[in-house]
């Protein structure tokens, strides 16, 4: 299969691109200029090595979840990207971009942040690269994600409480915009997913691929067999799942699997399942499936995971899906608390509730493929779900505080 | 006589409310009406602005709506009309019925600041396929080379943005401003200066090095004071356009 994407000038097929006012051209473009000529430097892929083991504490396991595996009837693994530093998958590219933010001379790192993985992330490679950090953050996740906020302010970072629209996911990153555009000299937008302009969709992925590139060499060396038959990630703006997916897109034996959040219901505004409902529009400077009405409005959506709650989706995604090399589905608000507690309660591992749609999900495609092994990305733990968790459906697993 | 190119939030304070205000812009001498259809994710703009295309939005604007206004204008009025907008909205429109429906509506020129003519959809083939401009937006700190790309357009008008980052904060006019306004006019371009210009002063230091200042969020911000004030409003407009 012949896959190369995006092009030089960052489009996947029709989606991606730079769609951005003339106050970003030209940093962007330095942006991209930086990147392409670190990208194979071998002094900076010694220096990302070397933080990816002995900070990050890289390899992450491959897990072979074996009462899982026996109760569901297929072979389970996760790849165990909640035992990060920081907790999550997000620090691989947040300590890439640091760097490269760093080596331009930049002063200061801002982003977004939904569930607050990227924003932790982002604050503690701020603060071990030596720069300023400011996250935006809508004001529900900042009630409903609290042990994260607390993180980033003890990291040193200034929390940005974001009180427009939904005050969620997709108002952080406008407001992370309109801030960057203020002073794109002194400041880097360094977007939390494989989303945005281009080059972040390209150079998120291409931080987060080592997750594909070590699963794929764990899978052999732990069971002998070249490849697995399904993997399987969450997709919110898609940046784990790209990181999974990236070194297996050309094994067409695999099976590959995005799973997005089908929240509460179908209407508009109870879900984000983006790559099945949406389409083709532009959101914050790049073309991709958007849930958006007639008049290019994006809509309200809702997750129970703030990390996945995006009206976007990478632009990537949008090209694979088009392509028909991934299948997308979606896991319900009830079927991915189902999942956190059986994976706690099976394996002794408290996915974070991102995770655990991808979780859901193959525990779903375990039943249909008896025999078959299936690699879910574990991309974050879920220390910081538990209050939400208890306090919200508690009582329906026999739990109170 | 300067000529002044006034900005208004087609919708904002309210539908009624911002027809009669570029009537006001235009009796106080207004010569260009630039008509920004609200968009959810207003990227350029400063919270005046997107405060007042949050209000339209609520209000229910539609880019029907938004086509309607220029209707009226044009069969009231000669004055050319500009519309401005973001990427998000004209896509999902359709670049090119947007553009066909700008020129059936009257429209003399498009403004979508987060389409450059590198990634601009076909916005610019279809502008120049129906006879509307299409007008790129500089700033002062662009790349030579870039810079040429754009003067190469068989494009008339060109939108400087007179400082970097968003709308809605004063800006000062120095010689570096003027002096890179004069370089594009001396191309043969019809310059558009623009970006935190409120006050005659700004005004008359920017007239001899442009074609047209562009007046957008002091209007935005009388409008959000004083929505019925329309006689201060056109007072202020002249006062704009006889600074000097
Ligand atoms: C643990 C975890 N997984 C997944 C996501 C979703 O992001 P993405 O789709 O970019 O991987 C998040 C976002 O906050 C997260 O914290």
């Amino acid at each position: 299969m012949d896959y190369n994407v995006p092009n030089e000038n960052g489009f996947f097929g029709e989606y991606g691109g730079r769609f951005v006012p003339p106050q970003l051209e030209d940093v962007m473009k330095e942006i991209t200029e930086e990147y392409f000529k670190i990208k194979d430097n071998s002094d900076f892929l010694e220096e990302l090595q070397d933080l990816y083991e002995h900070y990050v504490g890289r390899p992450s396991p491959l897990f072979h979840a074996k009462n899982l595996s026996k109760k569901y009837g297929a072979e389970i693994y996760l790849k165990r990207e909640d035992l990060n530093h920081t907790g999550a998958h997000k620090i691989n590219h947040c300590l890439g971009e640091a760097l490269l933010a760093k080596k331009m001379g930049k002063k200061k790192l801002i982003a977004e942040t939904g569930a607050g993985q990227h924003g932790v992330a982002l604050a503690t490679a701020a603060a071990l690269v030596g720069l300023e950090c400011d996250i935006y953050m809508g004001e529900v996740d900042i009630a409903k994600e609290h042990p994260n906020v607390i993180r980033m302010k003890i990291l040193g970072a200034t929390v940005v409480p974001v009180k427009s629209g939904l005050k969620t996911l997709k108002e952080a990153v406008d407001e992370a915009f309109i801030a960057y555009l203020q002073d794109p000299v002194n400041q880097f937008y360094a977007i939390g997913s494989v989303v945005g302009p281009h080059p972040f969709p390209l150079m998120v992925r291409d931080f987060q691929s080592v997750v594909g590139k070590e699963a794929k060499a764990q899978f052999t060396t732990m069971t002998g067999k070249a490849l697995p038959d399904n993997i399987v990630a969450c997709v919110g703006g898609g940046s784990n799942a790209m990181g999974l997916f990236t070194p297996f897109i050309k094994e067409k034996n695999v099976n590959i699997y995005g799973v997005e959040p089908a929240g509460r219901g179908f209407k508009t505004g109870d879900h984000a399942c983006t790559l099945t409902y949406g389409t083709p529009g532009v959101i914050h400077g790049f073309k991709c499936y958007l849930l958006q009405d007639e008049e290019g409005e994006p809509s309200p959506v809702y997750s129970v995971a703030s990390g996945l709650d995006y009206p976007g989706v990478g632009p990537e995604h949008s090209y694979l899906k088009d392509i028909g090399r991934i299948n997308y589905d979606c896991i319900n608000d009830k079927e991915a608390i189902d999942a956190f507690f059986e994976l706690s309660r099976v394996e002794g591992i408290i996915p974070a509730i991102e995770s655990a749609h991808a979780v859901a999900f193959a525990l779903k495609l375990a039943k249909q493929r008896p025999g078959e092994s299936i690699l879910i990305n574990l991309s974050g733990r879920g220390d910081k779900d538990i209050d939400f968790v208890i306090d919200n459906y508690g009582k329906d697993y026999g739990i109170s505080r | 006589m300067n000529k002044i190119m006034t900005h208004f939030v087609v919708g904002f304070p309210t539908m009624e409310k911002s027809f009669a205000a570029v009537e006001a812009a235009i009796e106080g001498g207004a010569s260009f009406i630039e008509l920004q259809f609200p968009f959810s994710d207003p990227t350029a703009d400063g919270v005046l602005i997107q405060d007042a295309c949050a209000v339209a939005l609520e209000q229910g604007f539609r880019v029907a709506d938004g086509f309607d206004f220029v209707e009226k204008i044009r069969e009231k009025y000669i004055v050319p009309v500009f519309v401005m907008s973001y990427a998000g909205l004209v896509f999902a429109y359709g670049v090119e019925n947007f553009v066909k429906k700008a020129k059936s509506s009257g429209v003399s020129g498009l403004i979508v600041p987060d389409f450059p003519f590198d990634y601009d959809a076909g916005l610019y083939q279809a502008c120049r396929e129906s006879g509307v401009h299409a007008v790129a937006v500089v700033l002062p700190s662009i790349e030579e080379s870039r810079l040429e790309q754009i003067l190469s357009l068989d494009q008339r008008y060109i939108y400087v943005a007179i400082r970097a980052g968003i709308t809605g904060q004063e800006s000062q006019v120095s010689g570096e401003i003027t002096a890179f306004l004069q370089k594009i006019r001396r191309r043969g371009k019809f310059v558009l200066a623009g970006f935190g210009i409120s006050s005659p002063q700004q005004v008359a230091a920017l007239a001899t090095s442009c074609d047209a200042c562009v007046v957008g969020s002091a209007i935005v911000k009388r409008l959000t004071e004083s929505p019925d004030s329309l006689e201060e409003l056109k007072s202020f407009v002249k006062n704009l356009s006889v600074a000097g």
